[in-house]
Order: C-alpha cells, then structure tokens, then sequence
C-alpha cells in the first residue's frame, strides 16, 4: 500500500516536474512554416545510428486559422510507417499509445509535441539519421490538409527547445 | 506527503535491520540469505543478483558492478522518447561528474531482449555517453532482473506487430550503493542535477 501511495507520489512529482519544464521554453533557429492559417516550428529529431529501426520527432503546431482542426496522419520518405503518438505515465509505468485519431489543434491553440508528450514515431528507419541533417515531413491536418517541413536532426541527447539549466 | 516521509523513516530503520542483519547473519550462518530475507520481509527490496550479457559480449553478474555506485534504467531501444531522454539524463550527470564519474556505473537494461541484441544496445548507449554500459540477455535472464528490481515491462501486441511492437516499462532509474543495494528511486524526469547530489551523498 505505502509503495503504491509512493509510486503516486512520484507519478505526480514527476508530472509536474514536465509542468515546470515545458515553462522553460525558448526559440531556435528552425524553420516555421505557415499555410491555411496553421503554423509548424521547431520540428527536430535526434539523431539515430545504423542498427536503430525507430525514431522520434517533435515539433510546434499553432492553429490561427479561428477554427478548430486536426492532424490526422504525418508522413515521411525516411520510414515505412509513421504514426502520432503520445506517452502516458501511470504509476512510474511509461505507455506509448498510438494517437489512431490523430491530435486535436484547437482555434487559437499552441500544441506541442515533445519529449514526454505527443511525438511523431518512425517505424522502420530506411537509413540512419546522422546529426546536423535533415529530413522531410508532411504533416495532414483535416481542414487545413497537407503542410511539409522539414525536421533538423540534433544530437541524440536533445531535449528540443528546452534550457538546460 | 507524510506517507512519503514515514516510508523513507521505515526504509531508513529496515536499512539499519539490514545492516544489522546481515552482519549477524553472516557471523552466525556464513553466507545464508535466507536468514537476511527474513529479518527484513515487507520492505521493498530492489536488486539482487543477475546474469545478463553487456554491450560487448560479456556475460556480467552483479558482482562485476559492486565497489562502484550503479544509476540503473530499465527500457528498450525502439522507445522514440522516454528512453532516449533517460539515457541523456544519465550522459549529463556522467559529464558534469567528470572525474568523480569512475565510481559510478550508469547502466541501462532492456525489458526487449528479443530486438536488443548486444549490437543494437551497444549503438544505443554508446551514441550517449561512453561510460554507459548497456545489459541484455535471454527473455530468462530479462525476466529474472526486472523481477530482481520489480520492473514492470509488457510488449503490446507484440503479435499483431512483430516488428515494432511498443513495450510498456517502469521509468524509474535507480541508485545503488556499492554494495548493490537500492539508495534511492528517481522518477522519470528527474533532472541531473537532483541526481547528481544523490550521487555526491555516497560517493
């Protein structure tokens, strides 16, 4: 019971932890691309070597568009499949849960895909991903429909945008 | 909170037991753990003894790790987010430790062992860090460790998606003395630096 309680505790120190990190964000120097009033940045990857067959990519969805959409599916050259999910913690437990009906982008609402959260998951890498490359993604939103951009390739240890410090 | 603060009170007293225990138990009845389990059933152990084969080929034990403080994560290397950013976590403490680093072992584990082969966990720790040391084995050795620090790691259809199943595992990384026995537990997302004064408290 007591290591139950714990586990809880953690759970919820752990999440809020996330809370306080995702305050600490600040721009880099990626590309942002607009259309049909839906805006992409910062879409990044880390790097990956020759026997990795998954990886995962993140990036910043902003909806100005006044209404609300969706990104139903993401495709890209580099993988076979590839799908949005997100991961979900439950008592210290870590889940990935394909998203099968994609992310909501609601008018007027910044969403984020980062490490800990929604991501953008390859499944069977066609090549390595080396760091300082890049790669394409096309990205269907249900309204807005189909917008590319392209993911920079940091180094295995990147937490994205985030501060270290 | 309080139940937090009473199980590291009760976790402090059994360690106290342990000690005692061991000491005794080793004087009276030479190496039998089965007294030392006794003395303290209930409480959470975490660890033991394992045989497991690390990203070089060798088969390993825990004996190979003790004399050194051990940061233990359990994950597989198909994992796009959680594991990658552990396994950055443990590369930043290992650097901002620098020379203090050579009595600590980070060590990284998979719960796949069918896709982790020596290979693949090899590229995977050592694209982090170089002092990772990353451990697998048969799903025999697997099951037996994660029993060993009550690791609970499940692959999802794995039928349906032979190739890229997804596994469910315990995110927790774990501090181990040098004696092999749990120091404490941090929670995924715990930053370095939080694990880094763990570390400095017994080294």
């Amino acid at each position: 019971m007591t290591m139950i309680k714990f586990t809880k505790f953690v759970a919820l120190s752990a999440l809020l932890g996330m809370m306080v990190f995702s305050g600490n964000i600040s721009a880099v120097q990626a590309e942002t691309v607009s259309a049909n009033g839906i805006e992409i940045s910062d879409a990044w990857a880390r790097a990956r070597g020759a026997t990795a067959k998954v990886a995962g990519a993140f990036l910043t969805v902003h909806n100005t568009s006044g209404q609300d959409d969706r990104i139903v599916s993401v495709q890209s050259p580099i993988a076979g499949r590839v799908e949005l999910h997100t991961t979900k913690m439950t008592d210290g437990v870590m889940k990935m849960i394909h998203m099968k009906d994609g992310i909501e982008v609601k008018a007027g609402a910044t969403v984020m895909l980062k490490p800990g959260a929604y991501h953008v998951m390859f499944m069977g890498l066609k090549h390595k991903l080396p760091e300082g490359s890049t790669f394409p993604l096309t990205l269907t939103f249900e309204k807005a429909g189909k917008i590319d951009i392209t993911v920079m390739v940091k180094k295995v240890g990147a937490m994205g945008t985030m501060k270290k410090h | 909170m309080n139940k937090v603060f009473a199980y590291l009170i009760t976790g402090v007293i059994l360690l106290g037991l342990m000690a005692g225990g061991y000491v005794a138990s080793d004087r009276i009845f030479g190496d039998n753990s089965k007294v030392k389990s006794t003395i303290i059933a209930g409480a959470p152990q975490i660890g033991g003894a394992f045989s497991l084969v690390n990203n070089k080929g060798e088969n390993v034990t825990e004996k190979d790790f003790q004399g050194k403080l051990m940061l233990v994560f359990f994950g597989y290397t198909n994992c796009p987010d959680v594991c990658p950013t552990e396994m950055s976590v443990f590369a930043n403490v290992m650097q901002e430790l620098g020379d203090e680093g050579k009595d600590v072992t980070p060590v990284f584990i998979t719960v796949d062992p069918d896709r982790d082969t020596v290979e693949v966990v090899d590229e995977f720790v050592q694209a982090f860090d170089a002092s990772i040391v990353g451990l697998t084995g048969t799903p025999e050795q697997i099951n037996a460790v994660k029993k060993g620090y009550r690791i609970y790691g499940h692959a999802v259809d794995k039928e349906k998606d032979p190739e890229f199943y997804l596994v469910d595992h315990t995110s927790f990384t774990y501090l181990m003395d040098r004696q092999g026995k749990l120091y404490t537990a941090f929670s995924y997302g715990t930053s370095a630096e939080k694990i880094i004064k763990a570390i400095k408290e017994i080294l």
